[in-house]
């Protein structure tokens, strides 16, 4: 049970998650899988990927090909303009809702 | 890049057979493009922190509308296919055992890999079979020719057939080991 609260909660917040990553800097897949992986938020590459093709649908998303430091060419995932927006709406919102979130829910120590 | 980086790159794809054809190519290119250019200790390195092929798969198909099964790799698709290539060519001289390689060249239950083995097995006996006849031809060698000519590709293609059917993935099932 605990374990499909964490899923949930993910689920609910990953678009999100990486819309911030990608603003900060365009990444492409692997390196934002890794950052995703190493804080917790997905279990492997198999969960980014339909992600990033929901964000593209909603036009948050795009994906330009360029060469890495590497030299390799990869494809590269950005922020669109529309995308700055979803981000700046959600950050407006989170804040006072895991504020009301907590209120509600509490410590579970008596009051 | 190296085989144990195609080897994946082929798991990948077959793992992800079920998924809609966009996610799976952006997917498997994602992945390709991590394992390009890497020596086999990096190549091995990248392989073992991008996970198990099924596991990506299961987590990319989680969530997505439940999809019907391939039509290419239904086990109806994956019967006839072998059924056409051990049998085809008897029953419809060259056309039937083309259909066969066609269907398998088609098909999405195997990996390219194991559709070049299976092929290659299939023409390599077709190409015994026709030197067998010109060598043997004339007089009784000629009849021991004819019999050679018939039975050295059921024998290939019912090796081919075995071996497609060993590796076979149909869709909604995992007959891959």
């Amino acid at each position: 049970m605990a374990s499909d609260i964490g899923a949930q909660l993910r689920k609910g917040v990953v678009e999100f998650c990486i819309l911030g990553i990608l603003q900060r800097e365009p990444a492409y897949g692997w390196k934002l899988a890794e950052q995703l992986i190493d804080r917790g938020m997905i279990a492997s590459i198999g969960t980014l990927y339909p992600v990033l093709g929901r964000l593209r649908e909603k036009g948050l998303v795009a994906i330009s090909e360029q060469a890495a430091e590497s030299d390799r060419p990869r494809k590269y995932y950005s922020l669109t303009p529309a995308g700055v927006r979803q981000l700046a709406e959600f950050r407006a919102q989170w804040q006072p809702f895991t504020s009301t979130v907590s209120d509600l829910v509490g410590t579970g120590t008596p009051a | 890049m190296n085989d144990e980086s195609a080897r994946y790159l082929d798991r990948l794809s077959v793992a992800l057979t079920d998924a809609p054809a966009p996610l799976r190519e952006e997917i498997v290119a994602g992945v390709r493009e991590e394992l390009v250019g890497l020596d086999a200790a990096q190549a091995s390195a990248r392989i073992a922190e991008l996970g198990d092929p099924l596991q990506i798969a299961a987590e990319a198909l989680d969530g997505l509308p439940a999809a019907a099964p391939g039509p290419r790799s239904s086990p109806v698709y994956v019967g006839v296919t072998v059924a056409l290539l051990v049998v085809g060519g008897y029953l419809l001289p060259v056309v039937g055992w083309l259909a066969g390689i066609l269907l398998v060249v088609g098909s999405t239950a195997w990996t390219s890999r194991e559709k070049k083995t299976a092929i290659a097995a299939s023409v390599a006996s077709a190409v015994v079979a026709l030197a067998l006849l010109f060598a043997l031809r004339g007089g009784q060698a000629g009849e021991a020719g004819f019999v050679l000519f018939l039975v050295v590709p059921l024998v290939g293609n019912l090796v081919a057939g075995f071996y497609l059917g060993l590796k076979s993935r149909v869709s909604g099932g995992s007959a891959r080991g």
